[in-house]
């Protein structure tokens, strides 16, 4: 038996204990199959995998069992959950972003492992968000049709994290003048801006930057793209408070 | 011997077209896509300036300016009748125009991507519309009902463009998969019939002659492809361009070729022998383009947001003796 499988049975074990008392309340003749989440933490700047604490929380809004920690090796996380439930889990460690990522376990009879990955956010001031995919068309500063749901996931870390003030940088698509440069990349933050206050983020909490040279890490390519499939200028969020 | 070479020289010259070029308009920016009717007296463009407008054909006179998209409009397509126009947009949208009022008859929503190919039915009365998108999929429109006929599932990447065969029996999708598949227009049919590989970048547009016997196909890497079909045997490939080329047109003798590129330059062959019978240099980047049905004139998309036209002397009229499409 490896350490992956002794850690498996352990933690299925443990598992079984969390979920028994609420099971032997909800059901008095039918034990509920016990599915097996599994996977990984990983630091959304590097996607390489990281400890966190994390909790369970039921579709009431109830904490299953204690808090949790993923592996400080590689990041691994197993927990067991009921079939047929859905259930929350929540990202709470200082180090990061408080996040939830919503499970729904399909109800079955029979034994499952289901695998998903949790990519969290790093809470220091400093760092950089990049915002992908960019929700601009090329040469456009108005969002372009669907980034609304793009940006969805963003919007849940800000009004998660009230005391977190963030910097909108954007950067043009093309190297042209100081002047263009500025106006396009100014009218991107602003829509940017505009649109996390609309949803609920207090726009004392974001500042703009308009740059007005491409972005050095990300430059535009050398060779023409498809039409479509054009360079837009790359939008960052960068820390400035936690 | 010298007369042998002489009369070669003189068979080479023969070949060779002369246009000149005028420019009939602008866009408020890159004029991403251009279809000419059936009838030849009407062209379309569409542009990143989120508008469609229709120019007349000879004489180059804006007709008329369609807006409603809220993002670029990639591609457009006129109806076999020449009634109405398609157009495809990076608003994830597909609509269809009326020609004569320019007000928009559907609005068809279904892709979950930025819509980039788009082509009408050509075979008469059919209100069937094909669409690629960035979500991978070619879908079959009704545009009628303007709902969503079937979904076509084979390309692993972005599909870029798609054509009807003139007969109306295929459909052909090229990807950045580096395939062109093509496909039943039979409804009940959901696999592709077969799938065109050798491409090595992604293909950017696909095209049938008039006649449905070739299909053109061109590439990232500026090159072209033609294909025999219904047999998919490989008839001709040119390193036509030095650069992307995203749109081909076919004359209706289906054997000339037109094709612009990102190199600035609009090149034209004759598929029979695979020869070069000319080359302009645009002076800006050919996004799309278009022709007459005796490709006596031109029509070209430009990134400079510039719609101009190629003329050859003595082709006004703009087709010889049928229609094209």
């Amino acid at each position: 038996m490896n350490a992956r499988t002794m850690k498996t049975l352990v933690s299925l074990a443990c598992a079984a204990l969390v979920l028994a008392l609420p099971l032997r309340v909800q059901a008095q003749g039918a034990i509920g199959t016990v599915v097996t989440l599994t996977g990984y933490f990983l630091n959304a700047a590097s996607l390489t995998p990281v400890e966190a604490n994390y909790a369970v929380y039921d579709s009431q809004g109830k904490k299953v069992g204690q808090s949790f920690r993923s592996s400080a090796t590689d990041g691994y996380l197993q927990t067991g959950l009921k079939a047929g439930q859905t259930y929350t889990i929540r990202v709470e460690d200082p180090r990061y972003f408080r996040q939830e990522f919503a499970i729904d376990i399909p109800a079955t009879s029979k034994y499952l492992e289901l695998s998903k990955d949790f990519v969290v956010r790093p809470m220091e001031a400093g760092r950089k968000i990049k915002v992908t995919p960019v929700p601009f068309d090329v040469k456009k500063s108005a969002l372009k049709t669907g980034a609304e749901d793009d940006l969805a996931d963003l919007v849940r870390v800000l009004t998660m994290n009230p005391g977190a003030n963030i910097e909108i940088v954007c950067f043009p698509d093309a190297e042209g003048t100081a002047d263009a440069s500025q106006k396009i990349s100014q009218a991107r933050a602003e829509a940017l801006k505009a649109h996390f206050a609309s949803k609920g983020v207090s726009a004392a909490r974001i500042s703009i930057k308009a740059v007005t040279t491409v972005d050095p890490l990300d430059p535009p390519p050398i060779r023409p793209t498809a039409k479509g499939k054009r360079y837009v200028g790359p939008v960052y969020l960068v820390i400035t408070k936690v | 011997m010298l007369v042998v070479l002489a009369a070669c020289a003189v068979s080479t010259w023969a070949q060779q077209r002369s246009y000149t070029a005028s420019t009939i308009g602008k866009h408020a920016d890159e004029v991403l896509g251009v279809f000419v009717n059936d009838a030849n007296t009407m062209v379309a463009t569409c542009s990143l300036d989120e508008t469609i407008k229709l120019w007349s054909l000879p004489d180059g006179k804006e007709l008329r300016t369609l807006t409603g998209h809220t993002a670029q409009v990639n591609n457009v397509s006129f109806s076999g009748d020449d009634k109405q126009l398609a157009s495809a947009s990076s608003d994830r949208t597909i609509r269809v125009w009326d020609v004569q009022t320019g007000k928009v008859l559907q609005t068809m929503r279904g892709h979950t991507a930025d819509v980039i190919g788009v082509y009408y039915s050509p075979v008469e009365g059919s209100q069937l519309i094909a669409s690629t998108s960035f979500d991978k999929t070619v879908k079959i429109w009704d545009a009628n009902l303007g709902v969503e006929a079937k979904t076509l599932r084979g390309h692993t990447m972005q599909t870029n463009n798609v054509a009807y065969s003139y007969d109306g029996k295929f459909i052909a999708s090229c990807s950045d998969d580096r395939t062109v598949m093509i496909w039943s227009t039979d409804l009940t049919k959901k696999d592709p019939i077969m799938t065109l590989t050798g491409h090595t970048a992604p293909v950017l547009t696909a095209l049938y002659s008039f006649d449905s016997k070739y299909l053109a196909t061109a590439d990232e890497r500026g090159v072209v492809k033609i294909w025999s079909m219904p047999s998919g045997e490989l008839v001709r490939s040119m390193n036509a361009h030095t650069d992307l080329v995203q749109d081909v047109a076919f004359a209706e003798d289906n054997k000339t070729l037109v094709t612009g590129s990102l190199d600035k330059s609009v090149k034209m062959w004759d598929l029979t022998t695979g020869q070069n019978v000319m080359t302009q240099n645009v002076g800006t980047e050919v996004w799309s383009l278009d022709v007459t049905s005796n490709a006596g004139i031109i029509i070209l998309g430009c990134a400079d947001g510039s719609v101009r036209v190629l003329k050859e002397a003595g082709s006004e009229a703009g087709r010889t003796n049928r229609g094209g499409r």
